[in-house]
């Protein structure tokens, strides 16, 4: 009994001088769309600088500014939506931003449904039609639920669609996660969240006029511990490798004709992008069907990926 | 076991279907993650190695969680079990509180406890940061295990008479030597019992992990909190294959403290 | 009574004393976040209507779950006290594995369960869904709260004098009699224990719901029947989410508000049966 409580005694001694002398890694404040193409990068970045760690915390963009006000640690900020990142400019977290340079890609809204699409949509208006069970981000919580907000009422249907919703999410990857298990018939998300999710879902492209192409600036925080390293995370994101990882996320790189909105307002790149993404859905469903690099572009890798398992 | 009788009554029969279909309910739930998941892609995420390192500091973390809370466990339930007198009842209800409220509140309380003096100024001498560290999911699973490893090993020793210690007594024993050296090892089964049990809960936490700590990979992410922040990822393969991990631990756990049980027959 | 007896007997009781004194002031020390310098009592929650509907929601969904449990479990750990060892040793694995079980793993075992499979084809056909309903609160807190009453009402029934069935037998009382006027008023404090275990249980359920239910609080009023509006449960989250929700948006006093809420209510609970005469031993 004695020799119990001692050898306890030494290892949870052990464990808290662990803890203790740790050292600080990087904490990177990112949206939860943004998971899939950050972890790639911070995995290349820790392998390049041995010795120092980057820790994600991801959330909803909606938490990152309380977060910020009370803990005041951080290092890195690249939020779902450039409107919160002027907010925390505005708060003197973030120095200086070039909103050209600074952005290294674009997130851009898609329909989605579950295989098999048991409601039948086919456009937008369709989110409306009684009957269909339909997911929202929360617009307090989330970016894609602002946006979601936006496009609804810009296209006139907000309030019919709200009367639909089963489902009121606090980040964006509970959609996600509704549509594989087709808890919900339909929901708009950005596309990389919707390459997520290529072997349960359909892809429904919006029409230029209801899709947007977001701004997803990154920054280091003025309150950071370590703004060397921070920085060069940074210029790893901005680099060529950085957005050539972006758009192998189904992010769009190019953004192509928008109005100050946000919104599409003639054909682009983003065509390209859908067309990509409809086919790498169909492509991953479909075992006999043939991954050909020419249709699918970057997105090939998270087709051969999503064919290997669930 | 109670006498069986051949006056068979519908109530009998509604009765036994509740049972069974109760006990089929919980079987099938306990399956289904495995159903759903099948051989081919379990093996192939459990080839992934950062799912073995969570297994592994949830398992260390909930062992020296453990390990305190029965530190404080065995008196403590000692004390509950043989003392002369009956605990105040306010008393008994603030020992058992933190076992009975949502473990999320008890992270959330932890949250003004340990930055209100005296436990602030020394966690500050000790420079040990419990944010985003692995120090504050070991002091999670003990704020939420330290009650009901009390309880349990009080009724662990509850379960050994009195009489036992009395006579030890009577026959010259002291007794802090009857207790130690009589009814410790009497009760042997029922603590470990109690302490697999104890384990089970520690390895199973995690909604104050989330309130309290935070997430930080390596670190805070113990099994049953990375299945919630990887439920996030859309990769439903690693969700459950670490979920059947959780589970596995957890059937084990209960399976050797039900086994332990058996064993004693005191009383 | 020897000199060691008497400080034996101190130190026990110092221990005692000891975790008295930690469990209060892991409770007491943020008694202070409740007051805000220069904000409302506990972040403003008493005014809000949404603190309201979730106090509401989470105490009626209890009340339910442990009612449903009751119905359930209590005629099944009856018919459980009455098999053989094997069925008792299998309940205590199985029981015992299911409460072991971790929050997130109940819920994922949840949407698989009602998601795939025959449940899924069940409500297919029925036309209804579970999953992301006030109903689906319910029945991720029955998981737990049936589990643990099973457990608790089963050791009440193994408790009862076999001599007492045995007599209203040789009297001619029927299986049904001997459960409904014998077992089961002289059982009634250990069922009654069972019956808040399981209520408390289900106050406590809050990772499971949330992978399960998501979350209810922003969704517009239209949204909900009736019966949810007329209860004032619609638009709330259990108070448990809803704590969680605050302190995630960095309100941490509505946030500890909302604990406090929580806690004085399980406190509450506990002290009424022990008052009662009733223990808990549970989980």
């Amino acid at each position: 009994m004695n020799h119990r409580i001692a050898a306890f005694l030494v290892l949870l001694g052990l464990f808290v001088g662990g803890c203790a002398r740790q050292d600080p890694p990087l904490l990177f404040h990112a949206a939860a769309g943004q998971r899939s193409a950050l972890d790639e990068i911070g995995a290349i970045f820790e392998e390049r600088h041995p010795g120092t760690r980057v820790n994600f915390s991801y959330k909803g963009s909606g938490y990152f500014l309380p977060d910020l006000v009370r803990s005041r640690e951080g290092d890195l900020y690249m939020p779902g939506e450039e409107f919160y990142f002027l907010q925390a400019r505005e708060r003197g977290f973030i120095g200086e931003y070039d909103p050209v340079a600074d952005v290294p890609a674009h997130f851009v809204t898609v329909l989605i449904t579950p295989k098999g699409n048991p409601a039948g949509i086919r456009r937008l208006e369709d989110l409306a039609r009684p009957g269909v069970r339909v997911g929202l981000g929360n617009p307090k919580s989330c970016a894609i639920g602002v946006r979601q907000e936006k496009t609804l009422r810009r296209a006139g249907i907000l309030e019919a669609v709200l009367a639909n919703t089963r489902m009121s999410a606090k980040c964006i990857p509970e959609l996600g996660n509704a549509i594989q298990h087709r808890g919900i018939d339909a929901t708009v998300v950005w596309s990389s969240t919707a390459a997520l999710y290529l072997r349960d879902v359909e892809i429904i492209p919006l029409e230029p006029r209801h899709r947007a192409v977001v701004r997803l600036p990154v920054g280091v925080l003025t309150v950071s511990r370590n703004p060397g390293q921070a920085r060069l995370l940074k210029d790893l994101i901005l680099s060529p490798e950085g957005r050539s990882i972006f758009e192998r996320h189904a992010y769009a790189v190019d953004p192509g004709p928008v109005d100050e909105e946000g919104f599409c307002t003639g054909p682009g790149p983003t065509d390209l992008l859908m067309q990509r993404l409809v086919e790498a859905a169909r492509v991953t469903q479909d075992p006999t069907l043939e991954v050909d690099e020419k249709t699918l572009g970057p997105l090939v890798g998270e087709v051969l990926r999503q064919r290997a398992s669930k | 076991m109670r006498p069986s009788n051949s006056r068979f009554t519908p109530f009998d029969g509604v009765s036994s279907l509740l049972l069974v279909g109760v006990a089929a309910f919980y079987l099938l739930f306990l399956a289904s993650t495995a159903v759903y998941l099948g051989w081919a892609d379990a093996a192939h995420h459990l080839a992934r190695p950062v799912l073995w390192q969570r297994l592994g500091l949830t398992l260390s973390t909930a062992l020296i969680s453990t390990g305190v809370a029965m530190i404080v466990g065995i008196p403590g339930g000692y004390a509950l079990a043989r003392l002369p007198l009956p605990i105040p009842r306010v008393l008994a209800t603030v020992i058992e509180l933190p076992m009975m409220v949502p473990p999320a509140t008890v992270g959330v309380f932890l949250i003004g406890a340990v930055a209100t003096p005296p436990v602030a100024p020394l966690l500050k001498i000790a420079g040990i940061s419990l944010g985003h560290s692995t120090a504050g999911v070991i002091l999670c699973q003990v704020a939420v295990t330290t009650s009901f490893a009390v309880c349990l090993c009080a009724a662990a020793f509850a379960s050994v008479p009195a009489r036992v210690e009395t006579v030890a007594r009577t026959l010259g024993a002291t007794w802090p030597r009857a207790a130690l050296g009589v009814t410790l090892p009497a009760a042997r089964n029922a603590l470990l019992g109690a302490t697999l049990t104890v384990f089970a809960r520690a390895a199973a936490e995690w909604e104050a992990v989330m309130l309290f700590v935070g997430a930080s990979r390596g670190a805070t992410d113990v099994l049953p909190f990375a299945v919630f922040l990887d439920w996030n990822e859309g990769m439903m393969g690693g969700v459950v294959t670490m979920s059947l991990m959780s589970v596995t631990v957890a059937t084990l756990a209960s399976l050797g403290a039900s086994l332990v049980r058996r064993s004693s027959r005191v009383g | 009574m020897s000199v060691e007896s008497v400080w034996f007997r101190r130190v026990l009781w110092a221990q005692l004393g000891a975790l008295v004194l930690a469990v209060s002031w892991l409770f007491a020390s943020n008694l202070d976040t409740l007051f805000p310098a220069g904000g409302p009592f506990a972040g403003g929650i008493l005014s809000r209507a949404d603190f309201w509907r979730s106090l509401n929601l989470s105490v009626l969904s209890a009340t339910a779950t442990a009612l449903v449990a009751a119905a359930l479990g209590i005629p099944a750990a009856w018919a459980l006290s009455r098999r053989a060892l094997a069925w008792h040793r299998g309940a205590d694995i199985l029981l015992g594995a299911i409460l072991a079980l971790p929050a997130s793993s109940v819920g994922l075992a949840l949407v698989l369960l009602f998601q795939y499979g025959p449940l899924d084809w069940l409500q297919a056909w029925l036309g209804v869904r579970v999953i992301y309903t006030l109903p689906g609160i319910l029945v991720a807190q029955l998981v737990l709260a049936l589990a643990l009453g099973l457990q608790a009402w089963r050791a009440a029934f193994e408790a009862l004098d076999p001599r007492l069935e045995l007599t209203a037998r040789t009297l001619g009382a029927n299986s049904f009699q001997a459960f409904w006027r014998v077992a089961l008023p002289a059982a009634r404090p250990g069922i009654l224990a069972g019956l808040v275990l399981a209520w408390l249980r289900a106050m406590a359920e809050f990772g499971a719901v949330l992978l399960f239910c998501s979350t209810f609080r922003e969704l517009p009023a239209s949204r909900f029947g009736e019966l949810a509006r007329w209860l004032h449960v619609d638009r709330a989250d259990l108070l448990a989410v809803a704590m969680w929700v605050e302190i995630e948006f960095g309100r941490v006093e509505a946030g500890m508000g909302m604990a406090f809420a929580l806690a004085m209510t399980c406190a509450a609970c506990v002290y009424l049966v022990r008052l009662n005469g009733g223990r808990i031993r549970g989980h």
